[in-house]
């Protein structure tokens, strides 16, 4: 009798142990499964019923693989061979598939299951949602990708400002050293009789100088001026070929010897910024001067197609595909045997400036065989 | 001597130098120099810039410095860049441009 009585309470007591072992896993708010070493679902808490969708009546009897998408279906035997040597397996992160076919980022802690007797029968599996969590850290991946962007956008713009100023400051010191020379040589030679024609010739020189600064420091702020948005035009009517005419007169008054063949259709009225263009106009000749090799360059002037084309062609050595690329870049200058000097920004300006009143700049040439800048404008902006 | 790509700077240099009681012969460059240096007796002191084309500053520094007849020749470096860029050439002195000429005359005059 207290045999019986004995067994009936402990009976009980296993009983109610087990049923709170039972209401433990099932309000976790944990997926808790559990399966054989087949992987056939043996148990479904009601945490795995809301995550997944599957109803424990759908998956008991089942293989887990039904929730386990086909790419990654490798994985379980993986996982069995771990169960069946008794290892755990913990915060393994990995994707599952719900009933509705969505897919889930989830953690994964996995035991074997021991009978009483010590052999491994099954394994547990706990499964955690992790989706949040990895939505936030690809965007927080996302974000720092982005910050790494904008960071080396900043570094990269504050290496070229520098790079500008140093180049600057080293393009502007060699005019002043030329024009300290002449006021030193000038202050030597005053009161001479063989100095005074010299000073004449050396005043002019000198004031020769201060133009090539006064260009350089202006292309300064020129490039100043485009990267704050301040690049303004100044239109007013004038008749082509009359400006153009001007900047050739500017070039051969300073060099007599210099050939300039001209083909300028008159009556082009246009209503754009006169010293900018004056400007381009200039800076094209001067490179066209510096690269033609004393032969003659050629400037001409046509409308056509409701369109002004002004080009500048040279005969010099002309510039390689590769190079023609990257001419109307800044700093770009490709000079390699003639002049080093300047600040490579020329062509970049006269490109704004062909932008600024709406049209283009291109530039043709055959290495060897000289070169032909082309500014395409419309006549009124 | 006068080593300066700029056809003006070393016109007006070795004119001044010549008014200051000098004898100067000036070259473009670094090439052009040790070609005159060949066949003609080594100047007092050589002042030179460091770019120029065909060849700079430091290649000629580098060939003077192998050739014990031209090596003890003091050097001036007269440069627009850094005077950092002077670095390792041996140099007297290093003077930036624009080049304030009576400071170069003074370095000159000590050396006498």
């Amino acid at each position: 009798m207290l045999d019986e009585e004995s067994t009936l309470r402990q009976e009980s007591a296993a009983e109610a142990v087990a049923a709170l072992l039972s209401a433990i896993v099932d309000s976790s708010n944990d997926a808790i499964v559990s399966k054989t070493l087949d992987g056939i679902v043996t148990s479904w808490n009601r945490a795995a019923e809301q995550l997944f969708g599957y109803t424990a009546a759908e998956m008991i009897g089942q293989s887990i693989t039904t929730i386990i998408p086909p790419e990654l279906r490798a994985e379980e035997d993986y996982v069995l061979g771990c169960i069946r040597r008794g290892e755990k397996i913990e915060h393994f992160e990995t994707i599952r598939q719900a009933k509705d076919g969505h897919r889930l980022n989830i953690s994964l802690t996995i035991s074997p299951v021991r009978d009483s007797r010590g052999l491994i029968i099954g394994a547990s599996k706990i499964a955690r949602d992790i989706t949040e969590k990895k939505r936030l850290e690809r965007e927080r991946e996302e974000l720092l990708a982005r910050e790494r962007e904008v960071s080396q956008r900043l570094a990269d713009a504050l290496a070229a400002r520098d790079e500008l100023i140093a180049i600057a400051a080293h393009e502007l010191r060699n005019p002043l050293n030329v024009f300290l020379l002449t006021l030193q040589l000038l202050h030597r030679i005053c009161g001479t009789a063989a100095g005074f024609d010299q000073a004449q010739r050396l005043i002019e020189k000198a004031h020769r100088q201060l133009g090539r600064m006064t260009t350089l420091v202006d292309r300064l702020l020129d490039v100043s001026r485009v990267r704050s948005g301040t690049f303004e035009l100044y239109r007013e009517r004038f008749e082509l070929s009359g400006l153009l005419m001007e900047v050739i007169g500017r070039f051969t008054s300073e060099d007599p010897s210099l050939e300039i063949v001209l083909d300028l259709e008159p009556g082009i009225e246009c209503d754009w910024d006169r010293i900018r263009i004056d400007q381009a106009v200039t800076n094209l000749i001067s490179n066209a001067v510096k690269y033609s090799l004393q032969k003659p360059i050629e400037v001409s002037a046509h409308i056509s197609c409701g369109m002004v084309t002004i080009a500048v062609r040279d005969q010099g050595p002309g510039i390689s595909p590769e190079n023609l690329g990257r001419i109307f870049e800044r700093f770009e200058r490709v000079t390699e045997q003639i002049d080093k000097r300047g600040l490579g920004l020329g062509l970049w300006i006269t490109r704004q400036i062909a932008h600024a009143h709406g049209g283009t700049i291109h530039a043709e040439s055959e290495f060897g065989k000289g070169s032909t800048f082309v500014i395409t404008l419309p006549p009124h902006i | 001597m006068v080593v300066e790509d700029d056809g003006e700077a070393r016109a007006f240099l070795m004119q001044i130098l010549e008014l200051e009681g000098f004898t100067a012969v000036g070259f473009a460059n670094g090439a052009e120099a040790l070609d005159y240096l060949a066949r003609s007796a080594v100047p007092r002191l050589i002042v030179m810039d460091i770019r120029m084309p065909v060849m700079d500053g430091r290649q000629f520094r580098s060939v003077l410095l192998q050739d014990p007849r031209l090596a003890k020749i003091p050097v001036i470096v007269v440069t627009a860049l850094d005077p950092s860029a002077a670095a390792g050439m041996g140099a007297l002195r290093v003077l930036r441009k624009p080049l304030d000429v009576n400071a170069l005359i003074r370095i000159i005059k000590q050396r006498s």
